[in-house]
């Protein structure tokens, strides 16, 4: 009888230590990055930029001239389904696929005017993918992406995560947007949603890494435009000056770079303003049968440069700032709002706000509802506040005419 | 040191049995029928679970004396209704404790230990109830004290972590849905509030057991709290159709908790938080299970027998007798059909024999009083 407490102990020890389920690092494969595409064999390919851990640290010794062996390598694989590909990658990996430090996942538009919805459902109903994954969208082979090496990033997966954070954060045009979202926004009263575009820029692609041992790389991956999805498929693109008008509209603007004229009349852009806060509100807004969109903006911001004559210190010169910038917001909003429009692509979010504004009226419009947003007209005011003008007061233009004088 | 329950330990037991799997399958259950108004239905389930829990409460409450709830029913309505009324519910708590590890289980091989073959997760699990049950319902209830305690923080915890993502706007529009909607996404709710049927057999246990009406009803409105809680959760952050395509909610929630590259991936966390008050479930309904048949069969001294055959038998009946996957819209309405029948029915037909005072044993025991 002593014995059976310590016998079920040890027993215990084997059964607990979950034995079946254990992961070695050495085992795994570990993917940054995901690309997915489809083939001229009506297939899918799934692409995996796998990192190389005894390469990092090389790599990293590589920036200082040391050892030339790639982080990462890229393979992909065939199937006719997204996870019939992945499970492709048995026949060539000695590791298994350990997708839970994929941060991006690539789609090709080839791929997106199929519609995103395996890829979506293959997300959400595995819990080995993380929901948190950024989706993006490229014009060119999304496996290209992966193979392409980033400057100071050694994981061009993270790199490109990071990229997108640095943007959001800093410009906020283009959206961070993840799986759920992704799926929320398809799920929404509208089904359209918007992701980013990342593409590379430049030729030849950097994909080995003497190339990285140069000052200039001869190409480099960087953002573009917003793709729009409609109904789960890509329908069309808006440009960067257009994503900030959306992102605008939809709430999104953390912080951006407003460049307007020194007057109305001058063509040239040439005062530069960080804008610091946005808040904007839209609403729907019924009368008999039609709608209108309300939308307020409310912004204030520091100025970062001017080349107009003026000086700041008088009042008149800072509302005169001020019209300015509001009007160029005012310019790319409209011009975010009508692109949209023209694409019948309701991504604001404003079917939602008239199905909770208007539940009746919503469930008639609903079968009709892109064609109808495409007539809205967008009633808009904007708000700016110039709230800081940095370390100057006149501007230099300015000073330097007063001195001739 | 104290012998009996408190009201607080009491309402945590009563929590614990309801809670774990509840918090699982409540979230899609709820906004499957009623959408945004998903709220609106854990309210109505609360006030009807608070009506069923106060009358089980008064019910349990009139065996004041700390007599065990069969041996108090055989001397109202006789040998034949107790012994009746034992084996059904020893065969609720029996099956409905298996349901739960199947429940369980599942969820395991989803998110967690998709290769660790059933078996080792169901004798585990068995094995820790076992010891539980080995140890009392005075022990057990007292852990799912400390549980609930900590339960506030991990709640809090998620509202900070995920108020930033939430939208008040998913709410909207009001009372969109109809009250048959609101109804139907209210039915799953009470039917997992009923398992408070378990106070019949724990009251006894209690320091003061005419306090099991405060116990119980407590119970339940803190558990119609937690569940809205959730559902407004779910609602806010995925909004209603999402959470309709999801089998899991809660834990979803949890794994999009993302800050910088500092906090993320923590849903493991909670997950194991979660086990733990699993293990209480189970504990608490296998402890039903031997209770009644303890007491039905009047086994004295012989409870570790009944305990490692209850044992078994849980193992063998989880491992082999429940369905796959694709059946569980059929098994879930099963399942609150025999929820219903035995946690609102049964007791009820007990009490009406109670107060009727049937059977012989009754009209022994009232001309032995008089």
């Amino acid at each position: 009888m002593k014995l059976v407490k310590p016998a079920a102990a040890l027993l215990s020890i084997v059964l607990l230590a979950g034995c079946w389920d254990r992961l070695e690092l050495n085992e795994l494969s570990i993917t940054a990055a995901t690309a997915v595409d489809w083939d001229e064999k009506q297939q899918w390919v799934v692409s995996y930029q796998v990192v190389i851990p005894s390469a990092i640290s090389g790599a990293m010794g590589n920036m200082k001239g040391g050892a030339s062996q790639s982080p990462i390598i890229v393979y992909s694989t065939h199937g006719p389904t997204i996870r019939g590909a992945i499970q492709q990658s048995t026949f060539e990996s000695p590791r298994k696929l350990f997708f839970s430090h994929n941060r991006v996942v690539v789609v090709s538009a080839e791929a997106a005017r199929r519609g995103l919805e395996p890829l979506i459902d293959s997300y959400l109903r595995n819990s080995e993918s993380r929901e948190t994954v950024d989706v993006l969208v490229t014009e060119e082979s999304a496996r290209s992406i992966l193979r392409q090496l980033m400057q100071i990033q050694t994981i061009p997966g993270e790199g490109i995560y990071e990229t997108l954070r640095t943007e959001n954060r800093l410009f906020s045009a283009l959206p961070s947007v993840n799986m759920y979202e992704l799926a929320l926004q398809l799920l929404g009263s509208s089904h359209n949603a918007v992701i980013p575009e990342i593409l590379i820029s430049g030729t030849p692609e950097v994909t080995n890494n003497q190339m990285m041992g140069n000052t200039s790389l001869p190409s480099k991956l960087r953002l573009g435009r917003l793709a729009v999805l409609k109904e789960g498929k890509l329908a069309g693109w808006l440009s960067q000056d257009e994503a900030l008008g959306v992102a605008f509209l939809r709430n999104k603007v953390e912080r951006t770079n407003i460049s307007a004229p020194c007057k109305a009349t001058e063509p040239t852009l040439e005062t530069s303003v960080r804008v610091e806060r946005a808040d904007t509100k839209i609403t729907p807004v019924r009368r008999g049968d039609e709608l209108t969109l309300q939308a307020r903006i409310v912004a204030n911001g520091t100025l970062l440069e001017t080349n107009c004559s003026l000086d700041l210190e008088e009042s008149e010169a800072l509302r005169q700032l001020e019209s300015q910038v509001r009007q160029r917001i005012i310019e790319v909003v409209r011009s975010g709002y009508s692109a949209t429009q023209q694409l019948q692509a309701d991504v604001i979010g404003l079917a939602d706000r008239v199905h909770r504004k208007y539940p009746k009226l919503w469930h008639e419009v609903e079968p009709d509802w892109a064609a109808r947003y495409a007539q809205i007209p967008l009633n808009l005011q904007v708000e700016f506040t110039l709230k800081r003008v940095g370390l100057s007061t006149k501007s230099f233009k300015k000073q330097f005419g007063q001195e001739e004088d | 040191m104290r012998s009996g329950l408190t009201v607080a330990e009491c309402m945590a037991a009563i929590i614990m049995i309801i809670m774990p799997t509840a918090y699982l399958i409540v979230p899609t259950a709820v906004l499957d029928f009623a959408a945004q108004d998903a709220w609106i239905s854990t309210i109505a389930a609360t006030a009807i679970g608070g009506g069923i829990a106060a009358w089980l409460g008064w019910f349990a409450g009139r065996n004041g004396d700390g007599e065990s709830f069969l041996n108090w029913l055989s001397g109202r309505s006789g040998r034949a209704i107790a012994f009746a009324g034992g084996l059904l519910l020893a065969f609720h708590f029996f099956s409905h404790a298996s349901r739960a590890l199947n429940e369980y289980i599942s969820f395991l091989k989803v998110n967690v230990l998709p290769t660790t073959p059933n078996a080792v997760l169901i004798a585990v699990t068995v094995l820790l109830a076992m010891y539980a049950v080995g140890q009392g319902i005075v022990t057990i209830a007292r852990i799912c004290f400390l549980m609930m305690i900590a339960t506030v923080g991990i709640y809090t915890a998620t509202i900070v972590l995920l108020y930033s993502r939430m939208h008040f706007s998913y709410l909207q529009p009001i009372g969109e849905k109809s009250i048959g909607h609101i109804a139907a996404g209210a039915f799953t709710p009470v039917c997992w509030m009923s398992e408070a049927a378990i106070i019949l057999l724990i009251a006894p246990f209690m320091a003061k057991p005419r306090q099991a009406p405060r116990a119980v009803i407590w119970g339940v409105l803190l558990v119609g709290f937690m569940m809205m809680f959730i559902v407004l959760e779910a609602l806010m952050l995925f909004g209603p159709n999402v959470v309709k395509f999801l089998q899991y909610p809660s834990f979803e929630l949890i794994s999009v908790i993302q800050f910088g590259g500092f906090l993320e991936r923590i849903d493991m966390y909670f997950i194991m938080f979660w086990m733990v008050t699993v293990f209480l479930k189970i504990s608490l309904l296998l402890f039903g299970a031997v209770h009644c048949l303890e007491q039905t069969f009047r086994v004295r001294g012989g409870r570790q027998l009944i305990l490692w055959a209850i044992g078994l038998l849980l193992t063998l009946d989880a491992s082999f007798s429940w369905p796959e996957n694709f059946e569980m819209e059929i098994e879930a309405f099963a399942k609150n059909v025999s929820l219903i029948i035995f946690n609102i029915l049964v007791p009820f037909v007990l009490w009406l024999a109670s107060y009727l005072k049937l059977g012989r044993g009754s009209k022994k025991a009232e001309e032995g009083r008089t």
